[in-house]
C-alpha cells in the first residue's frame, strides 16, 4: 500500500475517551487534524475549537465524503462500528477503530473484508498494548529474562473515584443489548484479554465464574484460561466501593504478573496508580530489579497508540493490532461468555463458525 | 462535599430515589427532576450536583431501555453498596 506524505485525520465520536485518543494525533509532526464529528453539534464545535481542527460535522457520512481526510479514528458505541467501518472503507479512508471491535463475530469478519477490498489499513485500537511498562515487560519476557513463561495473573480492582463520565454513556455500557456484552469482562475486559494474548500467545480454552452486582455489572468474576503452549492464565475482577482511587481516569487499576521458570515480572499499575510503588518489578536469581524511570501515565499508552498509527501510514505498513487480532480477542470474549452461560470449558476454536455471515 | 454530609445525603437519596423511581412514570420523574435541579442550584449553587440531575432528567425524558435498566439496577441494588458508590460520587471533585 502506498505511503502517505501526511496523515489528515477525521475524528468520529467526541465523547469522554476522545480526550485521550486524540493525544498522539495532536503532537505528531506529520498529522493534521482536519475535522471532528459528533452527533451533538455543541460537542463537535467545542472539540473543534479545543483541538484546533478546521471543521466539524454532525453526520459521519459527510465526514467520509471530505476529500481532504485520508484517515479516521472511530470512537463510536459498539453497535455503530460495522456501518462506520464500512462507510470509511468505501470512502478509502484508513481506519483506526476503538475496541471492542464488534458485537458479533461476523461483523468483525465483514470489517476485515471491507478494508481489504477497499485497499485501506484497519487497526483495532487498544491502548494497554502501548502502555510503556507493559511494552518493557513484554520485551523482557521475549528476551527470556524470567525463563519460559508459565502463568499470567491479571487483577482488576474497580474502586470509587475517577473522572466524570456522562450518565448516558454509563447506561448504554451497562445494557447488554446496547453494549453488545457486559461492561467489565467484555468492554473493559478487551484490554486485559489483549494483554493476555500479547504476552503469552494463543489461547486454547477458557473456564469462568461471573457474578453480577446490581444485576448489570459483571463483578466479581474469575476468568481462567489455558494457552496452547500449556501455560495458564487467570484474571480476577473485583469492585471495592469504599476504596478511594485518586487516579485521573477511570476508578480502576490493574496488576499484571507473569511467572516464568526462573523469575517473576510484575507491572503494578496501568489505568490508575493505587499503589505508589515502581511500575515494573522483576525478581530473578534472588534479586529484585525495580524500574522507576519509565513513562507510566495511562495517557502515555493512548499517545503512543496514536503515533504508531500515523507512523504506520507514513511507512505504508499495517499498523499494530490488525483486524484479525481484534477478531481473535472477540472470539476470546465469546468463549468467556459461552463458558459463563453453559458453565463449562469452552475452546476458542468452537467459535470460528460464528464468523460466517448470517443468512439474510 | 464533606464526608459526613455525603454519607447522609447518599443514604437519604438512595432510599428516596429507589421508592420514587420504582413507583412513578418516566415523564413524571423527568418533570420533577427539572424542578429539583432548579431548587438545588438556587440553594447550593453546586454545578456538579445540578449537572448530574440534568443528566438524569434527560435520561427519563427519553425513556425506553435506559430507564428500564435504571429500574432493574435499583430493584437489585444492595443498599450498603449503592450508598458507598453514591457517597464516593458526591465526594468526588
Amino acid at each position: 500500500m502506498e505511503k502517505l506524505d501526511r496523515v489528515k485525520m477525521g475524528i468520529i465520536g467526541c465523547g469522554r475517551i476522545s480526550d485521550l485518543n486524540i493525544l498522539g494525533y495532536l503532537d505528531h509532526p506529520k498529522c493534521d487534524l482536519v475535522a471532528v464529528c459528533d452527533i451533538s453539534e455543541d460537542l463537535a464545535k467545542a472539540r473543534m475549537k479545543q483541538w484546533g481542527a478546521k471543521k466539524y460535522y454532525t453526520d459521519y457520512n459527510r465526514l467520509m465524503d471530505d476529500p481532504e481526510i485520508n484517515a479516521v479514528e472511530i470512537l463510536l458505541p459498539h453497535r455503530l462500528h460495522l456501518p462506520a467501518v464500512e462507510a470509511a472503507a468505501k470512502a478509502k479512508k484508513h481506519i483506526s477503530l476503538q475496541k471492542p471491535m464488534c458485537v458479533d463475530l461476523w461483523e468483525g469478519r465483514r470489517m476485515i473484508e471491507a478494508a481489504k477490498q477497499a485497499g485501506v489499513w484497519l487497526r483495532v485500537t487498544e491502548n494497554f498494548f502501548f502502555y510503556p511498562p507493559y511494552r518493557l515487560q513484554k520485551q523482557w519476557l521475549d528476551a527470556g529474562e524470567i525463563g519460559e513463561p508459565l502463568s499470567i495473573d491479571i487483577r482488576l480492582c474497580g474502586a470509587a473515584g475517577g473522572w466524570w463520565v456522562p450518565l448516558k454513556t454509563w447506561l448504554w455500557r451497562l445494557d447488554f443489548e446496547e453494549c453488545g456484552g457486559t461492561p467489565t469482562v467484555y468492554d473493559d475486559g478487551y484490554h486485559k484479554l489483549s494483554i493476555a494474548k500479547y504476552f503469552m500467545g494463543d489461547i486454547e480454552k477458557v473456564k469462568v465464574w461471573i457474578d453480577f452486582t446490581f444485576g448489570a455489572v459483571d463483578t466479581p468474576a474469575l476468568v481462567t484460561w489455558k494457552y496452547k503452549n500449556g501455560a495458564l492464565g487467570l484474571w480476577e475482577v473485583t469492585t471495592a466501593p469504599n476504596l478511594l482511587n485518586n487516579g485521573k481516569y477511570y476508578g480502576a487499576d490493574e496488576w499484571v504478573e507473569v511467572t516464568g521458570a526462573k523469575g517473576v515480572l510484575t507491572a503494578t499499575r496501568c489505568t490508575s496508580r493505587v499503589m505508589e510503588i515502581p511500575p515494573l518489578i522483576m525478581y530473578k536469581d534472588g534479586q529484585h530489579v525495580a524500574i522507576d524511570d519509565i513513562r507510566d501515565d495511562w495517557a502515555d499508552s493512548f499517545h503512543d497508540a496514536g503515533w504508531e498509527f500515523i507512523d504506520s501510514l507514513l511507512d505504508g505498513r499495517q499498523p499494530m493490532l490488525t483486524g484479525e487480532d481484534g477478531l481473535y480477542l472477540m472470539r476470546f470474549w465469546k468463549a468467556i461468555w459461552k463458558s459463563h452461560c453453559e458453565n463449562r470449558e469452552v475452546f476458542l476454536d468452537e467459535l470460528k463458525e460464528e464468523e460466517a455471515k448470517p443468512d439474510a | 462535599m464533606p464526608e459526613f454530609m455525603a454519607d447522609l445525603v447518599a443514604k437519604l437519596a438512595f432510599r428516596f430515589a429507589r421508592y420514587w423511581v420504582l413507583n412513578r412514570s418516566d415523564r413524571y420523574i423527568a418533570r420533577s427532576l427539572k424542578v429539583a435541579r432548579r431548587i438545588v442550584y438556587a440553594v447550593s449553587g453546586d454545578e456538579t450536583v445540578s449537572n448530574a440531575i440534568r443528566e438524569m432528567s434527560e435520561v427519563f425524558e427519553e425513556g425506553g431501555w435506559s430507564t428500564d435498566l435504571v429500574r432493574r439496577i435499583l430493584r437489585e441494588a444492595t443498599p450498603e453498596y449503592a450508598v458507598a458508590i453514591l457517597r464516593s460520587i458526591l465526594r468526588a471533585d
